[in-house]
Order: structure tokens, then sequence, then C-alpha cells
């Protein structure tokens, strides 16, 4: 069983490894053969060059997409769980608030973006309101949907323990919403650096999105690929600090997985 | 003077509205168990035994009739019956012991003083060693006596159980059985029992109520005068064939017509 275990973890990350590996082998070499113009395609090893020589640069900025990201996420996260509890809690809520948020999403929030830096400016606010308007969505729909999800046979066994409301809310509901809190909070992750990224297109100073916008007029193509590259570790990092929180709060949750899949091999 | 029923039912009527029209589901049940008795309910599908145990919880009001609990009308019975299902209904992010504590938490015991006086029963549950295991670990046998601690541990002295051991393979369930019956003694719980296993119904209960099928009304009250402690061996005896006998043409009549 522990042998099979670790053939699924590491088959789970050879293979993707591998294929990205190769595809890399094969644009350096290709870009060197055909000889295309570094400003059009540099080759990977000139976008190392770049992160290596522009280090400082793309870190500063770096760090204010990183933080744009953190307190836009956070944002997102407290107000997404608290208006899910009040939508699941109040039948109020549910009919008045909950149709709003859904239609809300029809929103291009891309092109409220603009009237954001009307409102309130070029700096850090209107792209943690960017952030924060994009993650809200998938946390706050998920989590509501974890919350209303219970099998009702599971309430009237709380009923019959003398449970209250409160308490089928705090010992059940919130319990059983854990696993599609985190889906919410993973597709919110996931989508987080763009929305950071549409936000310093929009109008800003600073943060990588900045940089790609600003470097490419003057044919800086390895800053961008190197701004890219630097957008998408972040992004994978943030994912999987996502997944480990999810592991540490929910082990029974995966061991159960786990057991399953055992199961089915 | 004798002691009143621990559970007295008279004339209970229920029905559901299907369709516009109300349509009955329970007609005039008739119904009584003395403290310490342990009472089967037995008929076909669709006969209302379930919602009968669902009105005695508390979980569905009933149209009209008596429900008395030590003589006393009962009228707020949510929290204090127990209450078992065919699902043991296990929280899959509690271990065993943190999901048998469960009503003693919510009825306010400290978690520390709840899981202490679980770990006392946690051997009679045949939970020994599993104790800080999560459901999924289990054997179906051993989460519903899981989900049996649960209920038991609260101090509530009348246990509903509706075909609890319905899940179960045939072996677990007359092991299952044998144990339940130990348990509710020692325990000194009074249960219902609801079921459809007619061997079940017998060797468990000192008296089995059989209802026809819908509406359900009183068909047939048996007296199970077997001596205890009883075990499976009992099945295969004269008397409780004949018992058996008894239960079976009325039933079997049931379904014929239906």
């Amino acid at each position: 069983m522990g042998f099979k275990n670790k053939m699924l973890n590491s088959v789970n990350w050879i293979f993707p490894v591998c294929i990205l590996v190769s595809l890399v082998i094969v644009w350096e070499v290709l870009v060197r053969v055909v000889n295309v113009p570094s400003w059009q395609l540099p080759p990977p090893s000139a976008i190392l060059d770049e992160l290596i020589a522009s280090k400082d640069l793309l870190l500063a900025h770096t760090l204010v997409t990183l933080k744009e990201i953190g307190v836009g996420f956070s944002v997102a996260l407290v107000t997404g769980l608290t208006l899910a509890a009040g939508i699941a809690y109040s039948r109020i809520l549910e009919r008045s608030v909950y149709p709003i948020i859904i239609a809300s999403q029809t929103i291009p929030i891309i092109a409220i973006a603009p009237l954001l830096l009307i409102w309130v400016g070029y700096g850090l606010t209107p792209k943690v309101i960017i952030v924060a308007l994009i993650c809200f969505y998938p946390i706050a729909v998920n989590t509501v949907d974890g919350l209303k999800s219970i099998d009702p046979d599971m309430i009237s066994m709380f009923r019959t323990l003398g449970a209250s409301r409160f308490q089928v809310f705090a010992r059940l509901q919130v319990p059983n919403s854990l696993p599609f809190m985190f889906s919410g909070i993973k597709i919110g992750i996931s989508v987080s650096v763009i929305a950071a990224v549409i936000g310093e297109w929009v109008g800003g100073s600073e943060g990588l999105g900045y940089l790609i916008t600003y470097s490419q007029p003057l044919f800086l193509t390895a800053r961008v690929f190197a701004a890219i590259f630097l957008l998408s570790v972040m992004g994978v990092l943030l994912f999987v600090l996502g997944v480990w929180i999810e592991h540490l709060t929910m082990p029974w949750y995966f061991n159960a997985k786990r057991s399953n899949a055992m199961e089915i091999l | 003077m004798a002691a009143p029923p621990k559970i007295n039912v008279k004339c209970l009527n229920k029905t559901y509205p299907i369709n516009g029209k109300s349509e009955g589901i329970l007609e005039d049940i008739d119904f009584f168990v003395r403290q310490g008795e342990f009472v089967s309910i037995i008929g076909a599908s669709g006969c209302g035994k379930s919602t009968f145990l669902n009105i005695l919880a508390g979980l569905e009001p009933h149209d009209s009739g008596l429900i008395e609990f030590d003589g006393i009308s009962a009228d707020a019975r949510l929290g204090k019956v127990g209450y078992m299902q065919q699902k043991d209904l296990l929280l899959p992010w509690r271990t065993v012991l943190d999901n048998a504590i469960l009503g003693l938490q919510i009825t306010g015991v400290a978690r520390k003083r709840a899981r202490i006086d679980a770990l006392d029963l946690i051997h009679q549950f045949g939970l020994l060693g599993f104790e800080n295991q999560y459901p999924h670990a289990l054997s179906g046998g051993m989460r519903q006596r899981a989900a049996f601690l649960r209920t038991m541990l609260l101090d509530q002295s009348i246990i509903l159980l509706d075909e609890p051991f319905g899940a179960l393979d045939a072996l677990t369930k007359l092991n299952m059985q044998e144990w339940l019956m130990d348990v509710c003694l020692n325990m000194n719980k009074t249960a219902v029992l609801v079921t459809h296993d007619i061997d079940e119904a017998i060797l468990l209960s000192d008296r089995v109520y059989l209802l026809t099928s819908r509406p359900g009304r009183n068909a047939l009250i048996l007296d199970v005068e077997l001596e205890r402690p009883r075990n499976y061996g009992m099945v295969t005896g004269t008397m409780f064939a004949e018992l058996k006998k008894q239960l079976m043409h009325p039933l079997w009549d049931q379904i014929g017509a239906g």
C-alpha cells in the first residue's frame, strides 16, 4: 500500500515536469536553429539571463504584485465567507443577496477597472479591489454550496440530539463546507494573479503587470517573459500554499479519499 | 397502582398532503411500551412505521391523538428521545470518540468530560483501540456501534431504532442483534424498533406490533414470551416458529392484497 502510494505521488510530479522540460528544450533549440531575433522570441536561456541580471528590479515589482494579491485575496476571503455564512443562515439574505451576487458576475470586471481609477486613484487600492472582486465570487458561491449540501438525515440526527439551529450550523454545516470552501479558495488563488495584472495594466506604476506593459514597447521581450515567468511561479506557489493549508485543515478528508482510491486500485 | 407505561400512544392519526389531497399515513394507532421493554413495529413498506418513529422522536408533528411519556403528555420530544437510523450518520471529520460525544457536547458537556464518559463505554461497544480512527477506516458494523454509542451516551431513557441493521451483512447483523439486547438491558433503555425483518422483531422484542399497509393501522399485537437472555439459537425453536407463523400470515395477506 505504501509503495502504491509513493508511485501515485511520483507519477503526479514526474509527467508534468518531463513535459515542461522537453518543451523548454524544444523552444531553445528551435529559436537557435531558425535564428529568431531575440526581440521577437528570446530563447529560455536569454530569459534566465534576464532573471539574473534584473533580479532586484524584478523582485521589487514581484513584491508589489504579491502585496496586491495578498491584501485583495484576504478581503475576498473575509467578505466571501461572511456573506456565505449569512446566506446559508438566513432565508431573507438567501432570497435577496444571493441572486445579486450571482448576477454581478455578468459584469465584466475588466470593464469597471477604469472606473475604479476615477474613484480611488492609481495606488494599491484599485488593484486590491479588482483582486477582491474576482476572488470573492468562487469563494462565496462554493462555500454557500458546502453549507447547504447537507444530508437531511444528518440534520434530523442533530435535532434528535437536541441541537439548536446554531449548533447545527457550527458543528455540521461549517465543517461540511470546508472541502467546498477550499475548492473556491483554490479557484480564487488561480485567478488572483490575473486579476492583479489586469489592475496594473489599467493604471499603475508598479508591479509585474506594469513591468510587462512598460517593457513591451521598448522591445525588452526577455524582460516581458521574465515577468510572465515570475507571475506563473507566483500563481503556482500560492496554489501550493492553498493546497498545503487545505491538507493541514482537513486531514480526515484526504485520508478518506486516499483509502477510497486504494480500494479502487 | 401500576406505574404508567413509558410510552403511551392513543388514537394517533397522521396524514400527508399528496397531490393536493390529504392521504392517511397512520390511522388510530394505539401503542404502549413499559419501562425497560423492547418493542418492535413491523409492516410492509409504506405502512408508515418510519413516520411513526419520526413522530415519537419529535421530528414530525401528528394530526391528532395522545402521546404520553411516563403518564405525562409529551409535547416537546426533540432531544428527549434517542434515535438511531439505518445510516450511521457519523461525521467524517470527527474520530470515533469525538463522534460518540457529539450528543453530550450539544447538551453542553465539556469535551474533556464527555470523552471520559465515552471511554468508559468504548469497550462495551466493541470499539476499543479504534477510538481515534476516522469513520471511513471502520467496518459497517463498527460504524453502526459508534452511532449507537453516540445515541446511548445521552441520558435518554427511550431509544427509537429505525432499521438500524438494515445496511449490514447477515452475519454482522446477528452479532449486533445479540449485542444490542445486552446493551439495552445494561443501560436500562426502553427501545422501539422498526423493522421488516420478522426474525429480528421476534428475537429482540417483548411485543411486536404489526401494522396494515397504507394507511397504517394496528393489525396485530403479538406478545413474545420467549425467556431472556435470548440468543440466536432460539430462531429454530418451535415456539419461535409458532410466533413467526402468527406474524407471517397477516403479513403475507397484506402483500398479496397490495
